[in-house]
């Protein structure tokens, strides 16, 4: 079987890509409007908004980069993890029945749109969408770049080395097709399929982890902590200001990320929010256990001194799955990576085109422009081949730099904005914009200048703590703002 | 419901003054970790009490901060025509488990700080981690349940599924103009035509 790990992979890996192809094709006999390119018709069930939700907020970061830092950190970014039980219940609470009430009212077809009709404000949806578009091509590139790598790898061991650039127009060839074809109804069914490789993926992987170490979870503890016992504590390396801060900016953050955000305006039923909660929150905590599992086991195995030291921290996945891995499970996993990075990335694709063709225009002339399905489908195909430009020719620092501003922005930018300005009468258009400038300029202005935060602080959790503190203090300075009443009625609610 | 604003602010004020407070202290050689001396892809924390003891107090507030942070949140969320909180007291049970989970991570983090790696194992992890695996983890679970059970009491009942019907009707009837309205669903309508501040 050993010799037929690479085909078992690749073939894997072609089959999740033809499913997505064929998920493209189906989807495109239903997409008739721009409310159904955007929107889904706000016609999808419990299952497929749950692990819609759930396969966005969990990119590819979680399935290489997760590993990597628990790699390297220990428990320190188990944090990130730790969070999602609380970060969904406030997504939940906060946004699951208002924007879902506020969408089918004022029929938005985008978050700017709600934006612009809870703050009757044209400048408020421009600052929304241009925060949007910024975190996405970043985001986007980031996830390209990750996408094109794991595909050169594959590839080498049975064509040799293929460029770069070839495996991002192999990899973005299949995404661009299905997001231009199906929209984001093409974009929410491949995540359902997405999302249900990634659980089986997780729980395999789970099993081998906990298999390639004696004593499982016990024995890498006690194998750490003989080690370096803090890496072992709740803190991990980091400290507990580092591993606080991001559970801050990741629990709070998730009701601030658009491509997440969106889908709860998308259920078919305000009452489905009752149910989508735990599906959502159950399927993410399933595939955290890669994250979690393959850090420890590969941080344990190397110190025993059973497998040799990384050269990268970000090498901790790959290098177990050659190792530890039966060749069918590396298989799963490489798929269950190609749908965790493409999961997030076609929400991206979409959300970027609703800001770019319907928001951005609007806040200007302030009326949609004429045949939106065709100009939607147009500039997908235009930010994917940006993003893509972007992340090859840009450096890797840039879009390091971008794909880290990403969460951090949107979390500052939007958790004032949308979380609590729908839950909140007295929340002001200027108090929103002040909000979203300052995370801007914060994130922005930060790791320009490479300025760094004592003991391990985020910076991301520290411009949602300013941009938030604006955002009360402005709004309780002000005079209480005027709502229309069909908008304060669903406040009210 | 009309404090709730103001004792937010006063939270995120705090948090605020405990980050910038932390940039005048002098820090541990590992406040934030520090290089494996075997590994290069690997760090340490090293010694947990030299970077720890000084700040152990400050970072239990800030985790406190955090939790009544969020709690108010849930409470915001819940909050009706900015008079009422349905389920105030089960949310707040739940809270006070949730903040008793980071008391006890603090607490016998405390102990292992001081005894790096006593007191054994508790499913797999050393005890404040499996705290803050079961318990930090774990307990917003409450929060799940709550929504699911009490979804039509405290969160979209069947009066206001039908309070909404009769909105949106109105809203589609004035957008197609089929019969004159107040409501403005497109455009910004006039001061007169808003409600006061109720929160």
């Amino acid at each position: 079987m050993e010799e037929l790990r690479n085909v078992v992979i690749l073939s894997s890996v072609g089959l999740y890509l033809l499913v997505c192809i064929g998920v493209g094709l189906w989807a495109l006999r239903r997409t008739k409007s721009t409310h159904d390119f955007f929107m889904a018709g706000r016609d999808l069930g419990i299952f497929v908004t749950g692990l819609a939700v759930f396969s966005s907020t969990l990119s590819g970061f979680g399935f290489v980069g997760g590993p990597g830092l628990v790699y390297r950190m220990g428990m320190s970014s188990i944090w990130m993890v730790v969070c999602s039980s609380i970060g969904f219940v406030l997504s939940f609470y906060l946004l699951g029945k208002r924007i879902r009430l506020m969408a089918e009212l004022r029929d938005s077809v985008s978050l700017p749109d709600a934006v612009a009709a809870r703050y009757r404000s044209e400048s408020s949806r421009f600052l929304t969408a241009v925060a949007i578009l910024l975190g996405v091509m970043g985001y986007l590139a980031t996830q390209i770049l990750a996408m094109a790598t794991v595909l050169q790898d594959i590839l080498r061991t049975s064509f040799g080395t293929i460029s770069l650039e070839a495996c991002v127009a192999i990899s973005c060839a299949v995404l661009v097709f299905y997001c231009v074809t199906g929209g984001i109804i093409a974009s929410v069914y491949t995540d359902v399929v997405q999302g249900l490789v990634m659980m089986v993926a997780a729980v395999l992987v789970l099993v081998a982890a906990v298999s390639a170490v004696d004593g499982g979870f016990a024995g890498m503890s006690r194998t750490i902590l003989a080690d370096d016992p803090e890496a072992m504590s709740p803190w991990g390396t980091l400290g507990i200001f580092g591993a606080l801060s991001w559970y801050f900016v990741f629990a709070l953050g998730g009701a601030g990320q658009p491509h997440v955000v969106t889908k709860m305006m998308m259920n078919r039923r305000v009452s489905d929010a009752r149910h989508i909660l735990p599906v959502s929150v159950g399927a993410y905590a399933v595939s955290a256990m890669l994250w979690i599992s393959i850090g420890l086991a590969m941080r344990a195995l190397v110190l025993q001194g059973a497998h040799e030291t990384l050269p990268n921290a970000d090498a901790a996945a790959p290098q177990f799955l050659q190792s530890y891995a039966h060749p069918i499970l590396a298989g799963v996993v490489f798929a269950g990576l190609f749908a965790a990075i493409m999961s997030t990335a076609d929400s991206f694709l979409n959300i970027g085109a609703a800001a770019a063709v319907h928001d951005i225009p609007r806040s200007f002339r302030g009326e949609p422009v004429a045949n939106e399905l065709l100009w939607a489908r147009i500039a997908t195909v235009i930010i994917a081949v940006v993003a893509a430009l972007f992340a090859l020719y840009s450096g890797e620092n840039l879009v390091a730099l971008l794909g880290a501003f990403g969460w951090g922005t949107f979390a500052a930018a939007l958790v004032p904005t949308v979380a609590i300005g729908f839950n909140w009468k007295r929340a002001t258009a200027t108090a929103a914009n002040v909000a979203i400038a300052a995370s801007l300029l914060i994130n922005f202005g930060t790791r320009l200048f490479g300025y760094s935060m004592p003991y391990g602080i985020d910076t991301g959790a520290v411009s949602l703590m300013v941009s938030l503190t604006l955002f009360f203090g402005i709004s309780l300075m002000s005079k209480p703002p005027a709502i229309d009443e069909d908008v304060a009625a669903v406040m009210d609610m | 419901m009309k404090r709730l604003p103001f004792l937010l602010f006063v939270i995120l004020l705090a948090m605020c003054g405990i980050v910038g407070w932390l940039a005048f202290q002098e820090p541990a050689f590992n406040q934030a970790g520090i290089a494996h001396p075997e590994h290069p892809a690997m760090a340490l924390g090293a010694d947990g009490e030299a970077r720890h003891r000084d700040v152990l107090g400050v970072g239990f507030t800030f985790a406190v901060l955090i939790v009544v942070f969020f709690v108010g949140l849930l409470f915001f969320a819940l909050n009706r025509r900015g008079e009422t909180i349905p389920g105030k007291g089960t949310i707040l049970f739940a809270a006070v488990l949730f903040l008793g989970a980071f008391v006890a991570l603090f607490w016998t983090y405390s102990r292992f700080m001081e005894a790096p790696g006593a007191g054994g194992l508790f499913l797999g992890f050393p005890v404040p981690t499996a705290w803050m695996l079961y318990g930090v983890w774990g307990i917003p679970l409450l929060f799940i349940l709550i929504y699911v059970a009490r979804f039509n009491e405290w969160v979209f009942g069947a009066a206001e599924e039908t309070e909404y019907a009769k909105l949106l009707e109105r809203v589609r009837r004035a957008r197609t103009g089929t019969q004159p309205s107040t409501l403005p669903p497109t455009q910004p309508s006039s001061p007169a035509a808003t409600r006061p501040e109720q929160g």
